[in-house]
């Protein structure tokens, strides 16, 4: 699952997570996510919510997808444990980009459909008491 | 989003207004209109997407969580260009969604139909693809600084093409 905290990556109106959800981390080509049957729904609240910075960064929900479906359009999915145990991550193998520059036309032709597909059908979870601790939306479940 | 058609649709009164009734349905003036007419031209004003590009500006490191850059002025400035030579030279381009990214890019996206079209804008770069209705992709690469009016003819021919009407209008219901 990955926590959302940008209201750029979830179409509040639709309830549906966008491609820029999974955008990898600048000068990478990964994507951070935490393995639910690891750290269970409580504890993948409270690592999302350690993202929140108010007013700027607002925690919002979770987007709760298998590695099976992050494999089918990704490409690789690593267990990073030396972040944290639950810790892993999206590999969509291709040369990051600089700084402030887009990828190139082809590998973005490629990508860009297959991160539509993802934020398809990943689950967006909003979470109905953001300002909480605990956990008390649906099982993180797809 | 409201247009108004010129020449009328045949058995419209002419100056008539015609509005979407949902905005939130696309589908729905892609059924009404998949091919823009030729002869005709649907004016749309973007506000929106203006407005969309001041709200980047306030986005500080880290927007999302996950280390994101802040947008440039000079990205902004790219997309602001990029966006005003569209309307200027494509006026009935749809508005794109505009979102930024975690790389310090900002994307715009069509999606009519089957067809889409995507660019993102960096510093000094553009790079994107269209997507024909008929399944073609072309690719597009370049200086941001030296994009001119063929991207945006190039948009508009594959995207929003100019057809002849085929469908016959048979009923127009008018809101109050």
């Amino acid at each position: 699952m990955r926590g959302i905290c940008s209201p750029f990556h979830v179409s509040v109106s639709k309830n549906k997570l966008k491609p820029e959800a999974f955008d990898p981390f600048p000068g990478t080509d990964e994507v951070s996510v935490m393995r639910v049957k690891y750290l269970g729904d409580a504890r993948c609240k409270l690592r999302a919510k350690a993202l929140e910075r108010l007013p700027t960064k607002s925690y919002r929900g979770v987007a709760v997808f298998t590695a099976e479906l992050a494999r089918k359009n990704c490409a690789v999915v690593v267990d990073s444990r030396r972040h944290y145990l639950g810790h892993a991550d999206i590999h969509y193998q291709f040369e990051a980009p600089p700084p402030g520059e887009p990828l190139p036309a082809e590998v973005l032709s490629q990508l860009r459909p297959r991160l539509k597909e993802l934020s398809k059908r990943a689950k967006y979870i909003p979470d109905p008491l953001p300002q909480s601790c605990r956990w008390s939306g649906e099982a993180m479940r797809c | 989003m409201s247009y108004l058609l010129s020449p009328p649709l045949p058995g419209v009164a002419s100056g008539m207004r015609w509005t979407s009734c949902d905005a939130e349905l696309p589908g729905l003036v892609d059924r009404w209109l998949p091919r823009r007419p030729s002869g005709w031209r649907a004016i749309f004003d973007m506000p929106v997407p203006r407005t969309r590009l001041a709200d980047f500006e306030s986005l500080p490191s880290d927007w999302d969580g996950y280390g994101a850059l802040p947008i440039s002025e000079q990205v902004r400035q790219n997309a602001e260009a990029l966006l005003s030579l569209f309307s200027g030279f494509s006026p009935s381009l749809p508005p794109p969604e505009i979102a930024p990214h975690a790389n310090g890019t900002i994307s715009l996206e069509w999606e009519v139909g089957q067809a889409e079209a995507y660019l993102e804008i960096g510093k000094t770069r553009i790079s994107g693809y269209i997507r024909s209705q008929a399944g073609e992709t072309y690719l597009i690469e370049g200086n941001a600084d030296e994009v001119d009016e063929t991207l945006a003819r190039l948009l508009e021919e594959h995207i929003y093409p100019c057809t002849e009407l085929a469908l016959p209008v048979t009923s127009l219901d008018m809101a109050a």
